[in-house]
């Protein structure tokens, strides 16, 4: 009896032996290829690693914009459990500050995904990587820096959400920052959490291109500060200046009062984050008759001291009435342009053939577009002669009938002085790829000759001799000599002139002998003193002035050495007096050298994003306290590296006196 | 009788060899799965030194003298009911059941012990002189005696438990001689009601072969109508029962019909067991190189489901050891049932392989996809304190009998 049991008891035994041989036979051989690439595929993804964006510096290496590695963290309520959000919240709550309950409340919510903090500094996101939580997890959410804040925002423009470049350097040369993306593939775990990753499939990201801008950080500095100082004084609704250098078409400076801060940009409105310099135009009035007259001299058609009758003020030309804020009988073509007569200009400008004016003025840009690199240009507008009226040439002879943009007018007023040849503003001095190579060296790029260089010549002299005896004259300095010409122009309101609102301007270069730098200054709707030669031409004098302080090398050839250090004095007092900014010293972040393979590179005075980037690559991990410019590394420069070795690094906030932190 | 000294006629190294290995394999799977999981990681020290204690309980039982067995039966028994009675009132909930009774810094089932006391007090009743399997009132009082216990164990709930109760319920009632009629009559309801839950088509498939079976018994017209509508009766409460059901368990059951019905829910451990030991291929990845499991695909991978730790990681040949181990540690064990003179040791023995085999066939079907998953361990293998003790007590049994297998007459 018991035989016989037994033996069935084996023989299902054996039959439930065979099913489990056979379907392991089926899983693990037959099937096997099919389910190791199942296997491999919920295992495996592929992560892409964003790109840093470059860099950008000033001409003079100083860092004006980089990346802060910040880290963004959240939750999936899903699959966060009750206990876990107390665990995380209390560990925000003590490395944050702010209260448990805070994160609690964001926790309960209703939302699939929260976003618990963004943007959090490196250093305390160390602290909240460790949290390891079903449901929790972090993204690097690095954060571009403009460590000037306000300063240049204009030229630079901004990163939005998306980490797209809006407006300046940012939009123009995106594909140069941006950096290619790399892509790494990852072991993933069950819950999809990232555990391991290949090192053997990682294709690394490529920073960005880094720019080095034309625009030197002191002269942007000293002309943002005595345009909001022009503000406070005469008061006016907004300011424009630029800067240039009149041999090479370099722009020094360009900006405008209100301004922007690009690290939050969105606070501010249109107006004040649009580059009104080169996007907003406006008519030129008297700064544009120095065009006139020189096209006249370089078709030979008028002599400086060939005199003119003025008609005492009020002239009647066809069916307009032209007048002259300073009434004369008669003055010479030299003492027209000193003066600023309208009348003295809209008569000798009849002297040139229409078509030849119109060249003329086209072949100083206007009418088009200057091609400074940035986004958002307008042309202007220049009439062709089809188009004029009787009246029009008479009109634009002094600048009205005409629309320009600020950056025409400065671009055309370096042809006007450099000996005659019109050249592309430019705003990029180099561009190096991230390990140092050099993509893009800056050069001079001659778009036309428009005017011989002995009429060019002519100019300066003519400019200098308006500061120095016409409406000028509150330019002067007895510093460094300088030559102008003021404007000022109604405003179209509603089609036609206002009497209240004016634009008061100033263009002018220095030093007359060797032009170095070209500045324009634009106040809209000043309170006080509507002519440009009461407003404009006082702050353009401040600019020169502490331009030529702070870059004493390169004018020493022009200077007035007895009255460098009484003008020095005198504005220390008046920086003590007042609260404005004023630049002393730059920081220069230096590059990091790292050509010893395997050795420990000197970090200190580097920036976290270099340091990182370097030891990234090779290999070493880190730890980073606090922000800004590396002042401590705890694996000495020189060191041979092990590996798995993890470099400490302090940083400490890069303390510039004088800029805006 | 002649006495042989060889230390292989008193100890026996087919049972104990087998087990070793089993136990290290396990060892080795355990570590793997838990070196990189972030609350598991004491796991496989844990399991040594359970092993170690489990070691000295097997040598202790295998010395135990004779007829100690017998005599610790009824005690055995009703302390066992006991604390079934106590673990619902104060046991600690683990994943929806009670079944755990904490003492201080150790925590054991009840319804392990409850295994040893079941086998040995229905082993103790069958193998009475009078007593008659084919009496139904035998026949009651044998079921009443195992019942009990799985009632209390459902009331938990812990399915995967009661279903090995009911497995060594029904073997002791086989070897005890049950004739096939019998055997018919109180196996075809648990048949019917099963096949209920499959649907109504699968429910009417059942009954009809109930139908062939009574036809070819030839018992009485009345008897055969009276068995039919006892099973009519178990399949429409098979049906009830899965309605009351909690919608997990429900789910699960669901899932076993067709895993990729829920990927997520259900379905998703055996696709992942599947995805693991398939992915093994034919001589595995290599010891602590299985993705599936060193990424934690599956969940408490070195309890119910570590099965798949050895043919991930050992591949198709690692798995075919495993299950031919098991088999030759059976065939050992039923042949030592079966040279057994004593018919309560007898009994006791087979009641054992019936755990053992109960627990492999739901454990590896469940793993390989061939069964739903109800979530009991390995012998041996999965990680465990209480069960492990539990199955080298038994074995320890096992084992002892082998070396009395002469004493009795």
């Amino acid at each position: 009896m018991i035989n016989s049991r037994a033996l069935l008891v084996i023989i299902l035994m054996f039959l439930f032996f065979t099913a489990l041989v056979v379907k392991l036979f089926d899983i693990q051989i037959v099937r096997s290829e099919e389910l190791k690439y199942y296997a491999q595929r919920q295992q495996t993804g592929v992560e892409t690693i964003a790109a840093e964006q470059g860099l950008i510096y000033d001409r003079n290496n100083v860092l004006l914009v980089y990346n802060r590695p910040d880290v963004s963290f959240y939750v999936d309520l899903r699959m966060i459990s009750q206990k876990n959000k107390k665990v995380v919240a209390a560990a925000f709550s003590k490395v944050l500050g702010k209260p448990a309950n805070y994160y609690m409340k964001l926790m309960n919510g209703s939302k699939k995904t929260i976003c618990l903090e963004k943007k959090v500094i490196i250093e305390k996101a160390e602290l909240l990587k460790d949290i390891k939580r079903v449901g929790y997890f972090y993204k690097d959410d690095p954060t571009r820096v403009y460590h000037y804040n306000n300063l240049a925002a204009h030229a630079l423009g901004y990163v939005n959400n998306d980490h797209k470049g809006v407006m300046g350097v940012s939009e123009y040369f995106e594909e140069s920052l941006r950096g290619q993306d790399g892509s790494r593939s990852v072991d993933k775990n069950a819950i999809g959490d990232v555990v391991n990753v290949s090192e053997a499939e990682t294709n690394p990201a490529i920073p960005g291109n880094n720019l080095f801008l034309t625009i030197n950080k002191n002269y942007q500095l000293i002309l943002e500060d005595e345009l909001r100082n022009g503000i406070n004084q005469y008061g006016g609704t907004s300011a424009t200046g630029i800067m240039m250098d009149p041999n090479t078409g370099e722009v020094l400076a360009i900006a405008n009062i209100d301004d922007f801060n690009p690290n939050e940009y969105w606070k501010y409105d249109d107006f004040q984050r649009r580059n009104r310099a080169i996007t907003d135009t406006y008519e030129p009035g008297s700064t544009f008759k120095a065009f006139t007259i020189a096209s006249l001299l370089d078709q030979g058609l008028c002599r400086l001291n060939e005199k003119l009758n003025v008609e005492n003020g009020t002239y009647k030309y066809k069916n307009v009435r032209i007048r002259d804020t300073h009434p004369f009988n008669s003055l010479s073509v030299k003492e027209i342009i000193e003066q600023s007569s309208n009348i003295g200009v809209s008569k000798l400008v009849q002297r040139i053939d229409d078509e030849k004016y119109f060249k003329y003025l086209r072949g100083f840009g206007f009418g088009n577009y200057t091609s400074i690199p940035l986004p958002g240009e307008t042309a202007g507008r220049l009439k062709k002669p089809t188009e004029w009226s009787k009246v029009s040439k008479a009109y634009l002879s002094f600048g009205y009938e005409i629309s320009v943009t600020p950056i025409q007018m400065l671009t055309a007023y370096c042809a006007l002085i450099n000996g005659g040849v019109l050249y592309e503003p430019q705003l990029i001095n180099k561009e190096v790829t991230f390990d140092g190579s050099l993509v893009n060296e800056f050069s001079p790029k001659k778009v036309r000759r428009v005017i011989s260089s002995e009429t060019s010549e002519v100019m300066r002299n003519l400019l200098a001799d308006v500061v120095k005896n016409g409406t000028g004259k509150k330019a002067y300095s007895e510093l460094i000599s300088i030559g102008g010409k003021t404007g000022t122009s109604q405003k179209l309101v509603n089609g036609s002139y206002s009497k209240k609102d004016y634009n008061s301007s100033f263009i002018g270069f220095f030093p007359v002998e060797d032009p170095k730098v070209v500045c324009l200054v634009l106040i809209n709707s000043p309170d006080q003193g509507k002519y440009g030669g009461l407003v404009a031409a006082p702050i353009f004098k401040n600019i020169a002035e502490r331009v030529v302080e702070t870059d004493v090398d390169k004018f020493q050839d022009h200077i007035n050495y007895d009255l460098l250090n009484n003008i020095k004095y005198a504005n220390d007092n008046s920086k003590n007096n007042s609260t404005h900014i004023k630049t002393t010293t730059s920081f220069n972040v230096k590059p990091i050298n790292y050509s010893t393979k395997g050795k420990m590179p000197d970090l200190i005075n580097t920036s976290i994003k270099d340091a990182i980037y370097t030891l990234t690559k090779l290999g070493v991990k880190y730890k980073i306290k606090g922000t800004g410019i590396i002042i401590y590394q705890s694996i000495p420069a020189g060191k041979t590296l092990k590996p798995n070795e993890t470099c400490i690094l302090e940083c400490s906030e890069i303390n510039v006196r004088g800029a805006s932190l | 009788m002649q006495i042989d000294y060889k230390l292989s006629d008193k100890f026996d190294f087919g049972l104990f060899i087998p087990m070793l290995i089993l136990f290290l394999f396990g060892l080795a799977a355990i570590y793997s799965s838990t070196l990189h999981h972030p609350t598991a990681g004491g796991n496989f020290e844990k399991q040594v030194i359970w092993g170690i204690a489990a070691f000295i309980i097997y040598f202790i039982t295998y010395f135990l003298p004779n007829g100690t067995f017998k005599s610790i039966t009824i005690p055995t028994y009703l302390f066992s009911i006991f604390l079934l009675i106590v673990v619902i009132i104060v046991g600690r909930k683990i994943s929806g059941a009670k079944s755990w009774l904490d003492f201080g810094p150790f925590g054991f089932q009840p319804s392990e012990i409850a295994k040893i006391g079941t086998i040995l007090a229905m082993s103790a009743f069958l193998s009475r002189k009078n007593t008659d399997i084919e009496s139904f009132k035998d026949i009651l009082i044998t079921l009443t005696i195992g019942l009990i216990p799985v009632a209390l164990i459902l009331l938990e709930p812990d399915m995967g438990t009661a279903f090995v109760f009911i497995g060594f319920i029904l073997m002791l009632i086989y070897w005890k001689g049950i004739s096939l009629f019998g055997l018919f009559v109180v196996l075809s309801p648990g048949f019917v009601a099963v096949s209920a839950l499959f649907g109504f088509y699968y429910f009417l498939a059942a009954l009809l072969l109930v139908l062939i079976f009574l036809f070819l018994f030839q018992k009485d017209i009345f008897f055969s109508g009276s068995i039919f509508a006892l099973n009519l009766a178990f399949g429409f409460f098979a049906d009830y029962l899965y309605n009351a059901l909690s919608p997990h368990q429900q789910k699960r059951i669901l899932a076993f019909i067709d895993p990729n019905s829920d990927p997520l829910g259900a379905g998703y451990n055996t696709i992942q067991a599947t995805v693991a030991i398939g992915s093994g291929g034919f001589w595995g990845k290599g010891f602590l190189q299985g993705n599936q499991t060193q990424l934690q695909y599956i969940p408490e991978q070195w309890t119910d489901f570590i099965y798949c730790v050895i043919g991930e990681e050992f591949g198709f040949v690692g798995s075919i050891i495993i299950l031919i181990l098991f088999l030759y540690l059976f065939l050992r064990i039923l042949k030592i049932a079966s040279i057994t003179k004593d018919e309560f040791l007898s009994l006791t023995v087979i009641g054992i392989l019936a755990v053992y085999l109960v627990h492999y066939l739901v454990n590896l079907g469940m793993a390989v996809g061939i069964l739903p998953v109800i979530g009991i361990p390995l012998p041996f293998v999965s990680y465990g304190g209480s069960s492990l003790i539990v199955n080298m007590f038994m074995l320890g049994i096992v084992a002892n009998v082998y070396r009395n297998r002469k004493n009795y007459t």
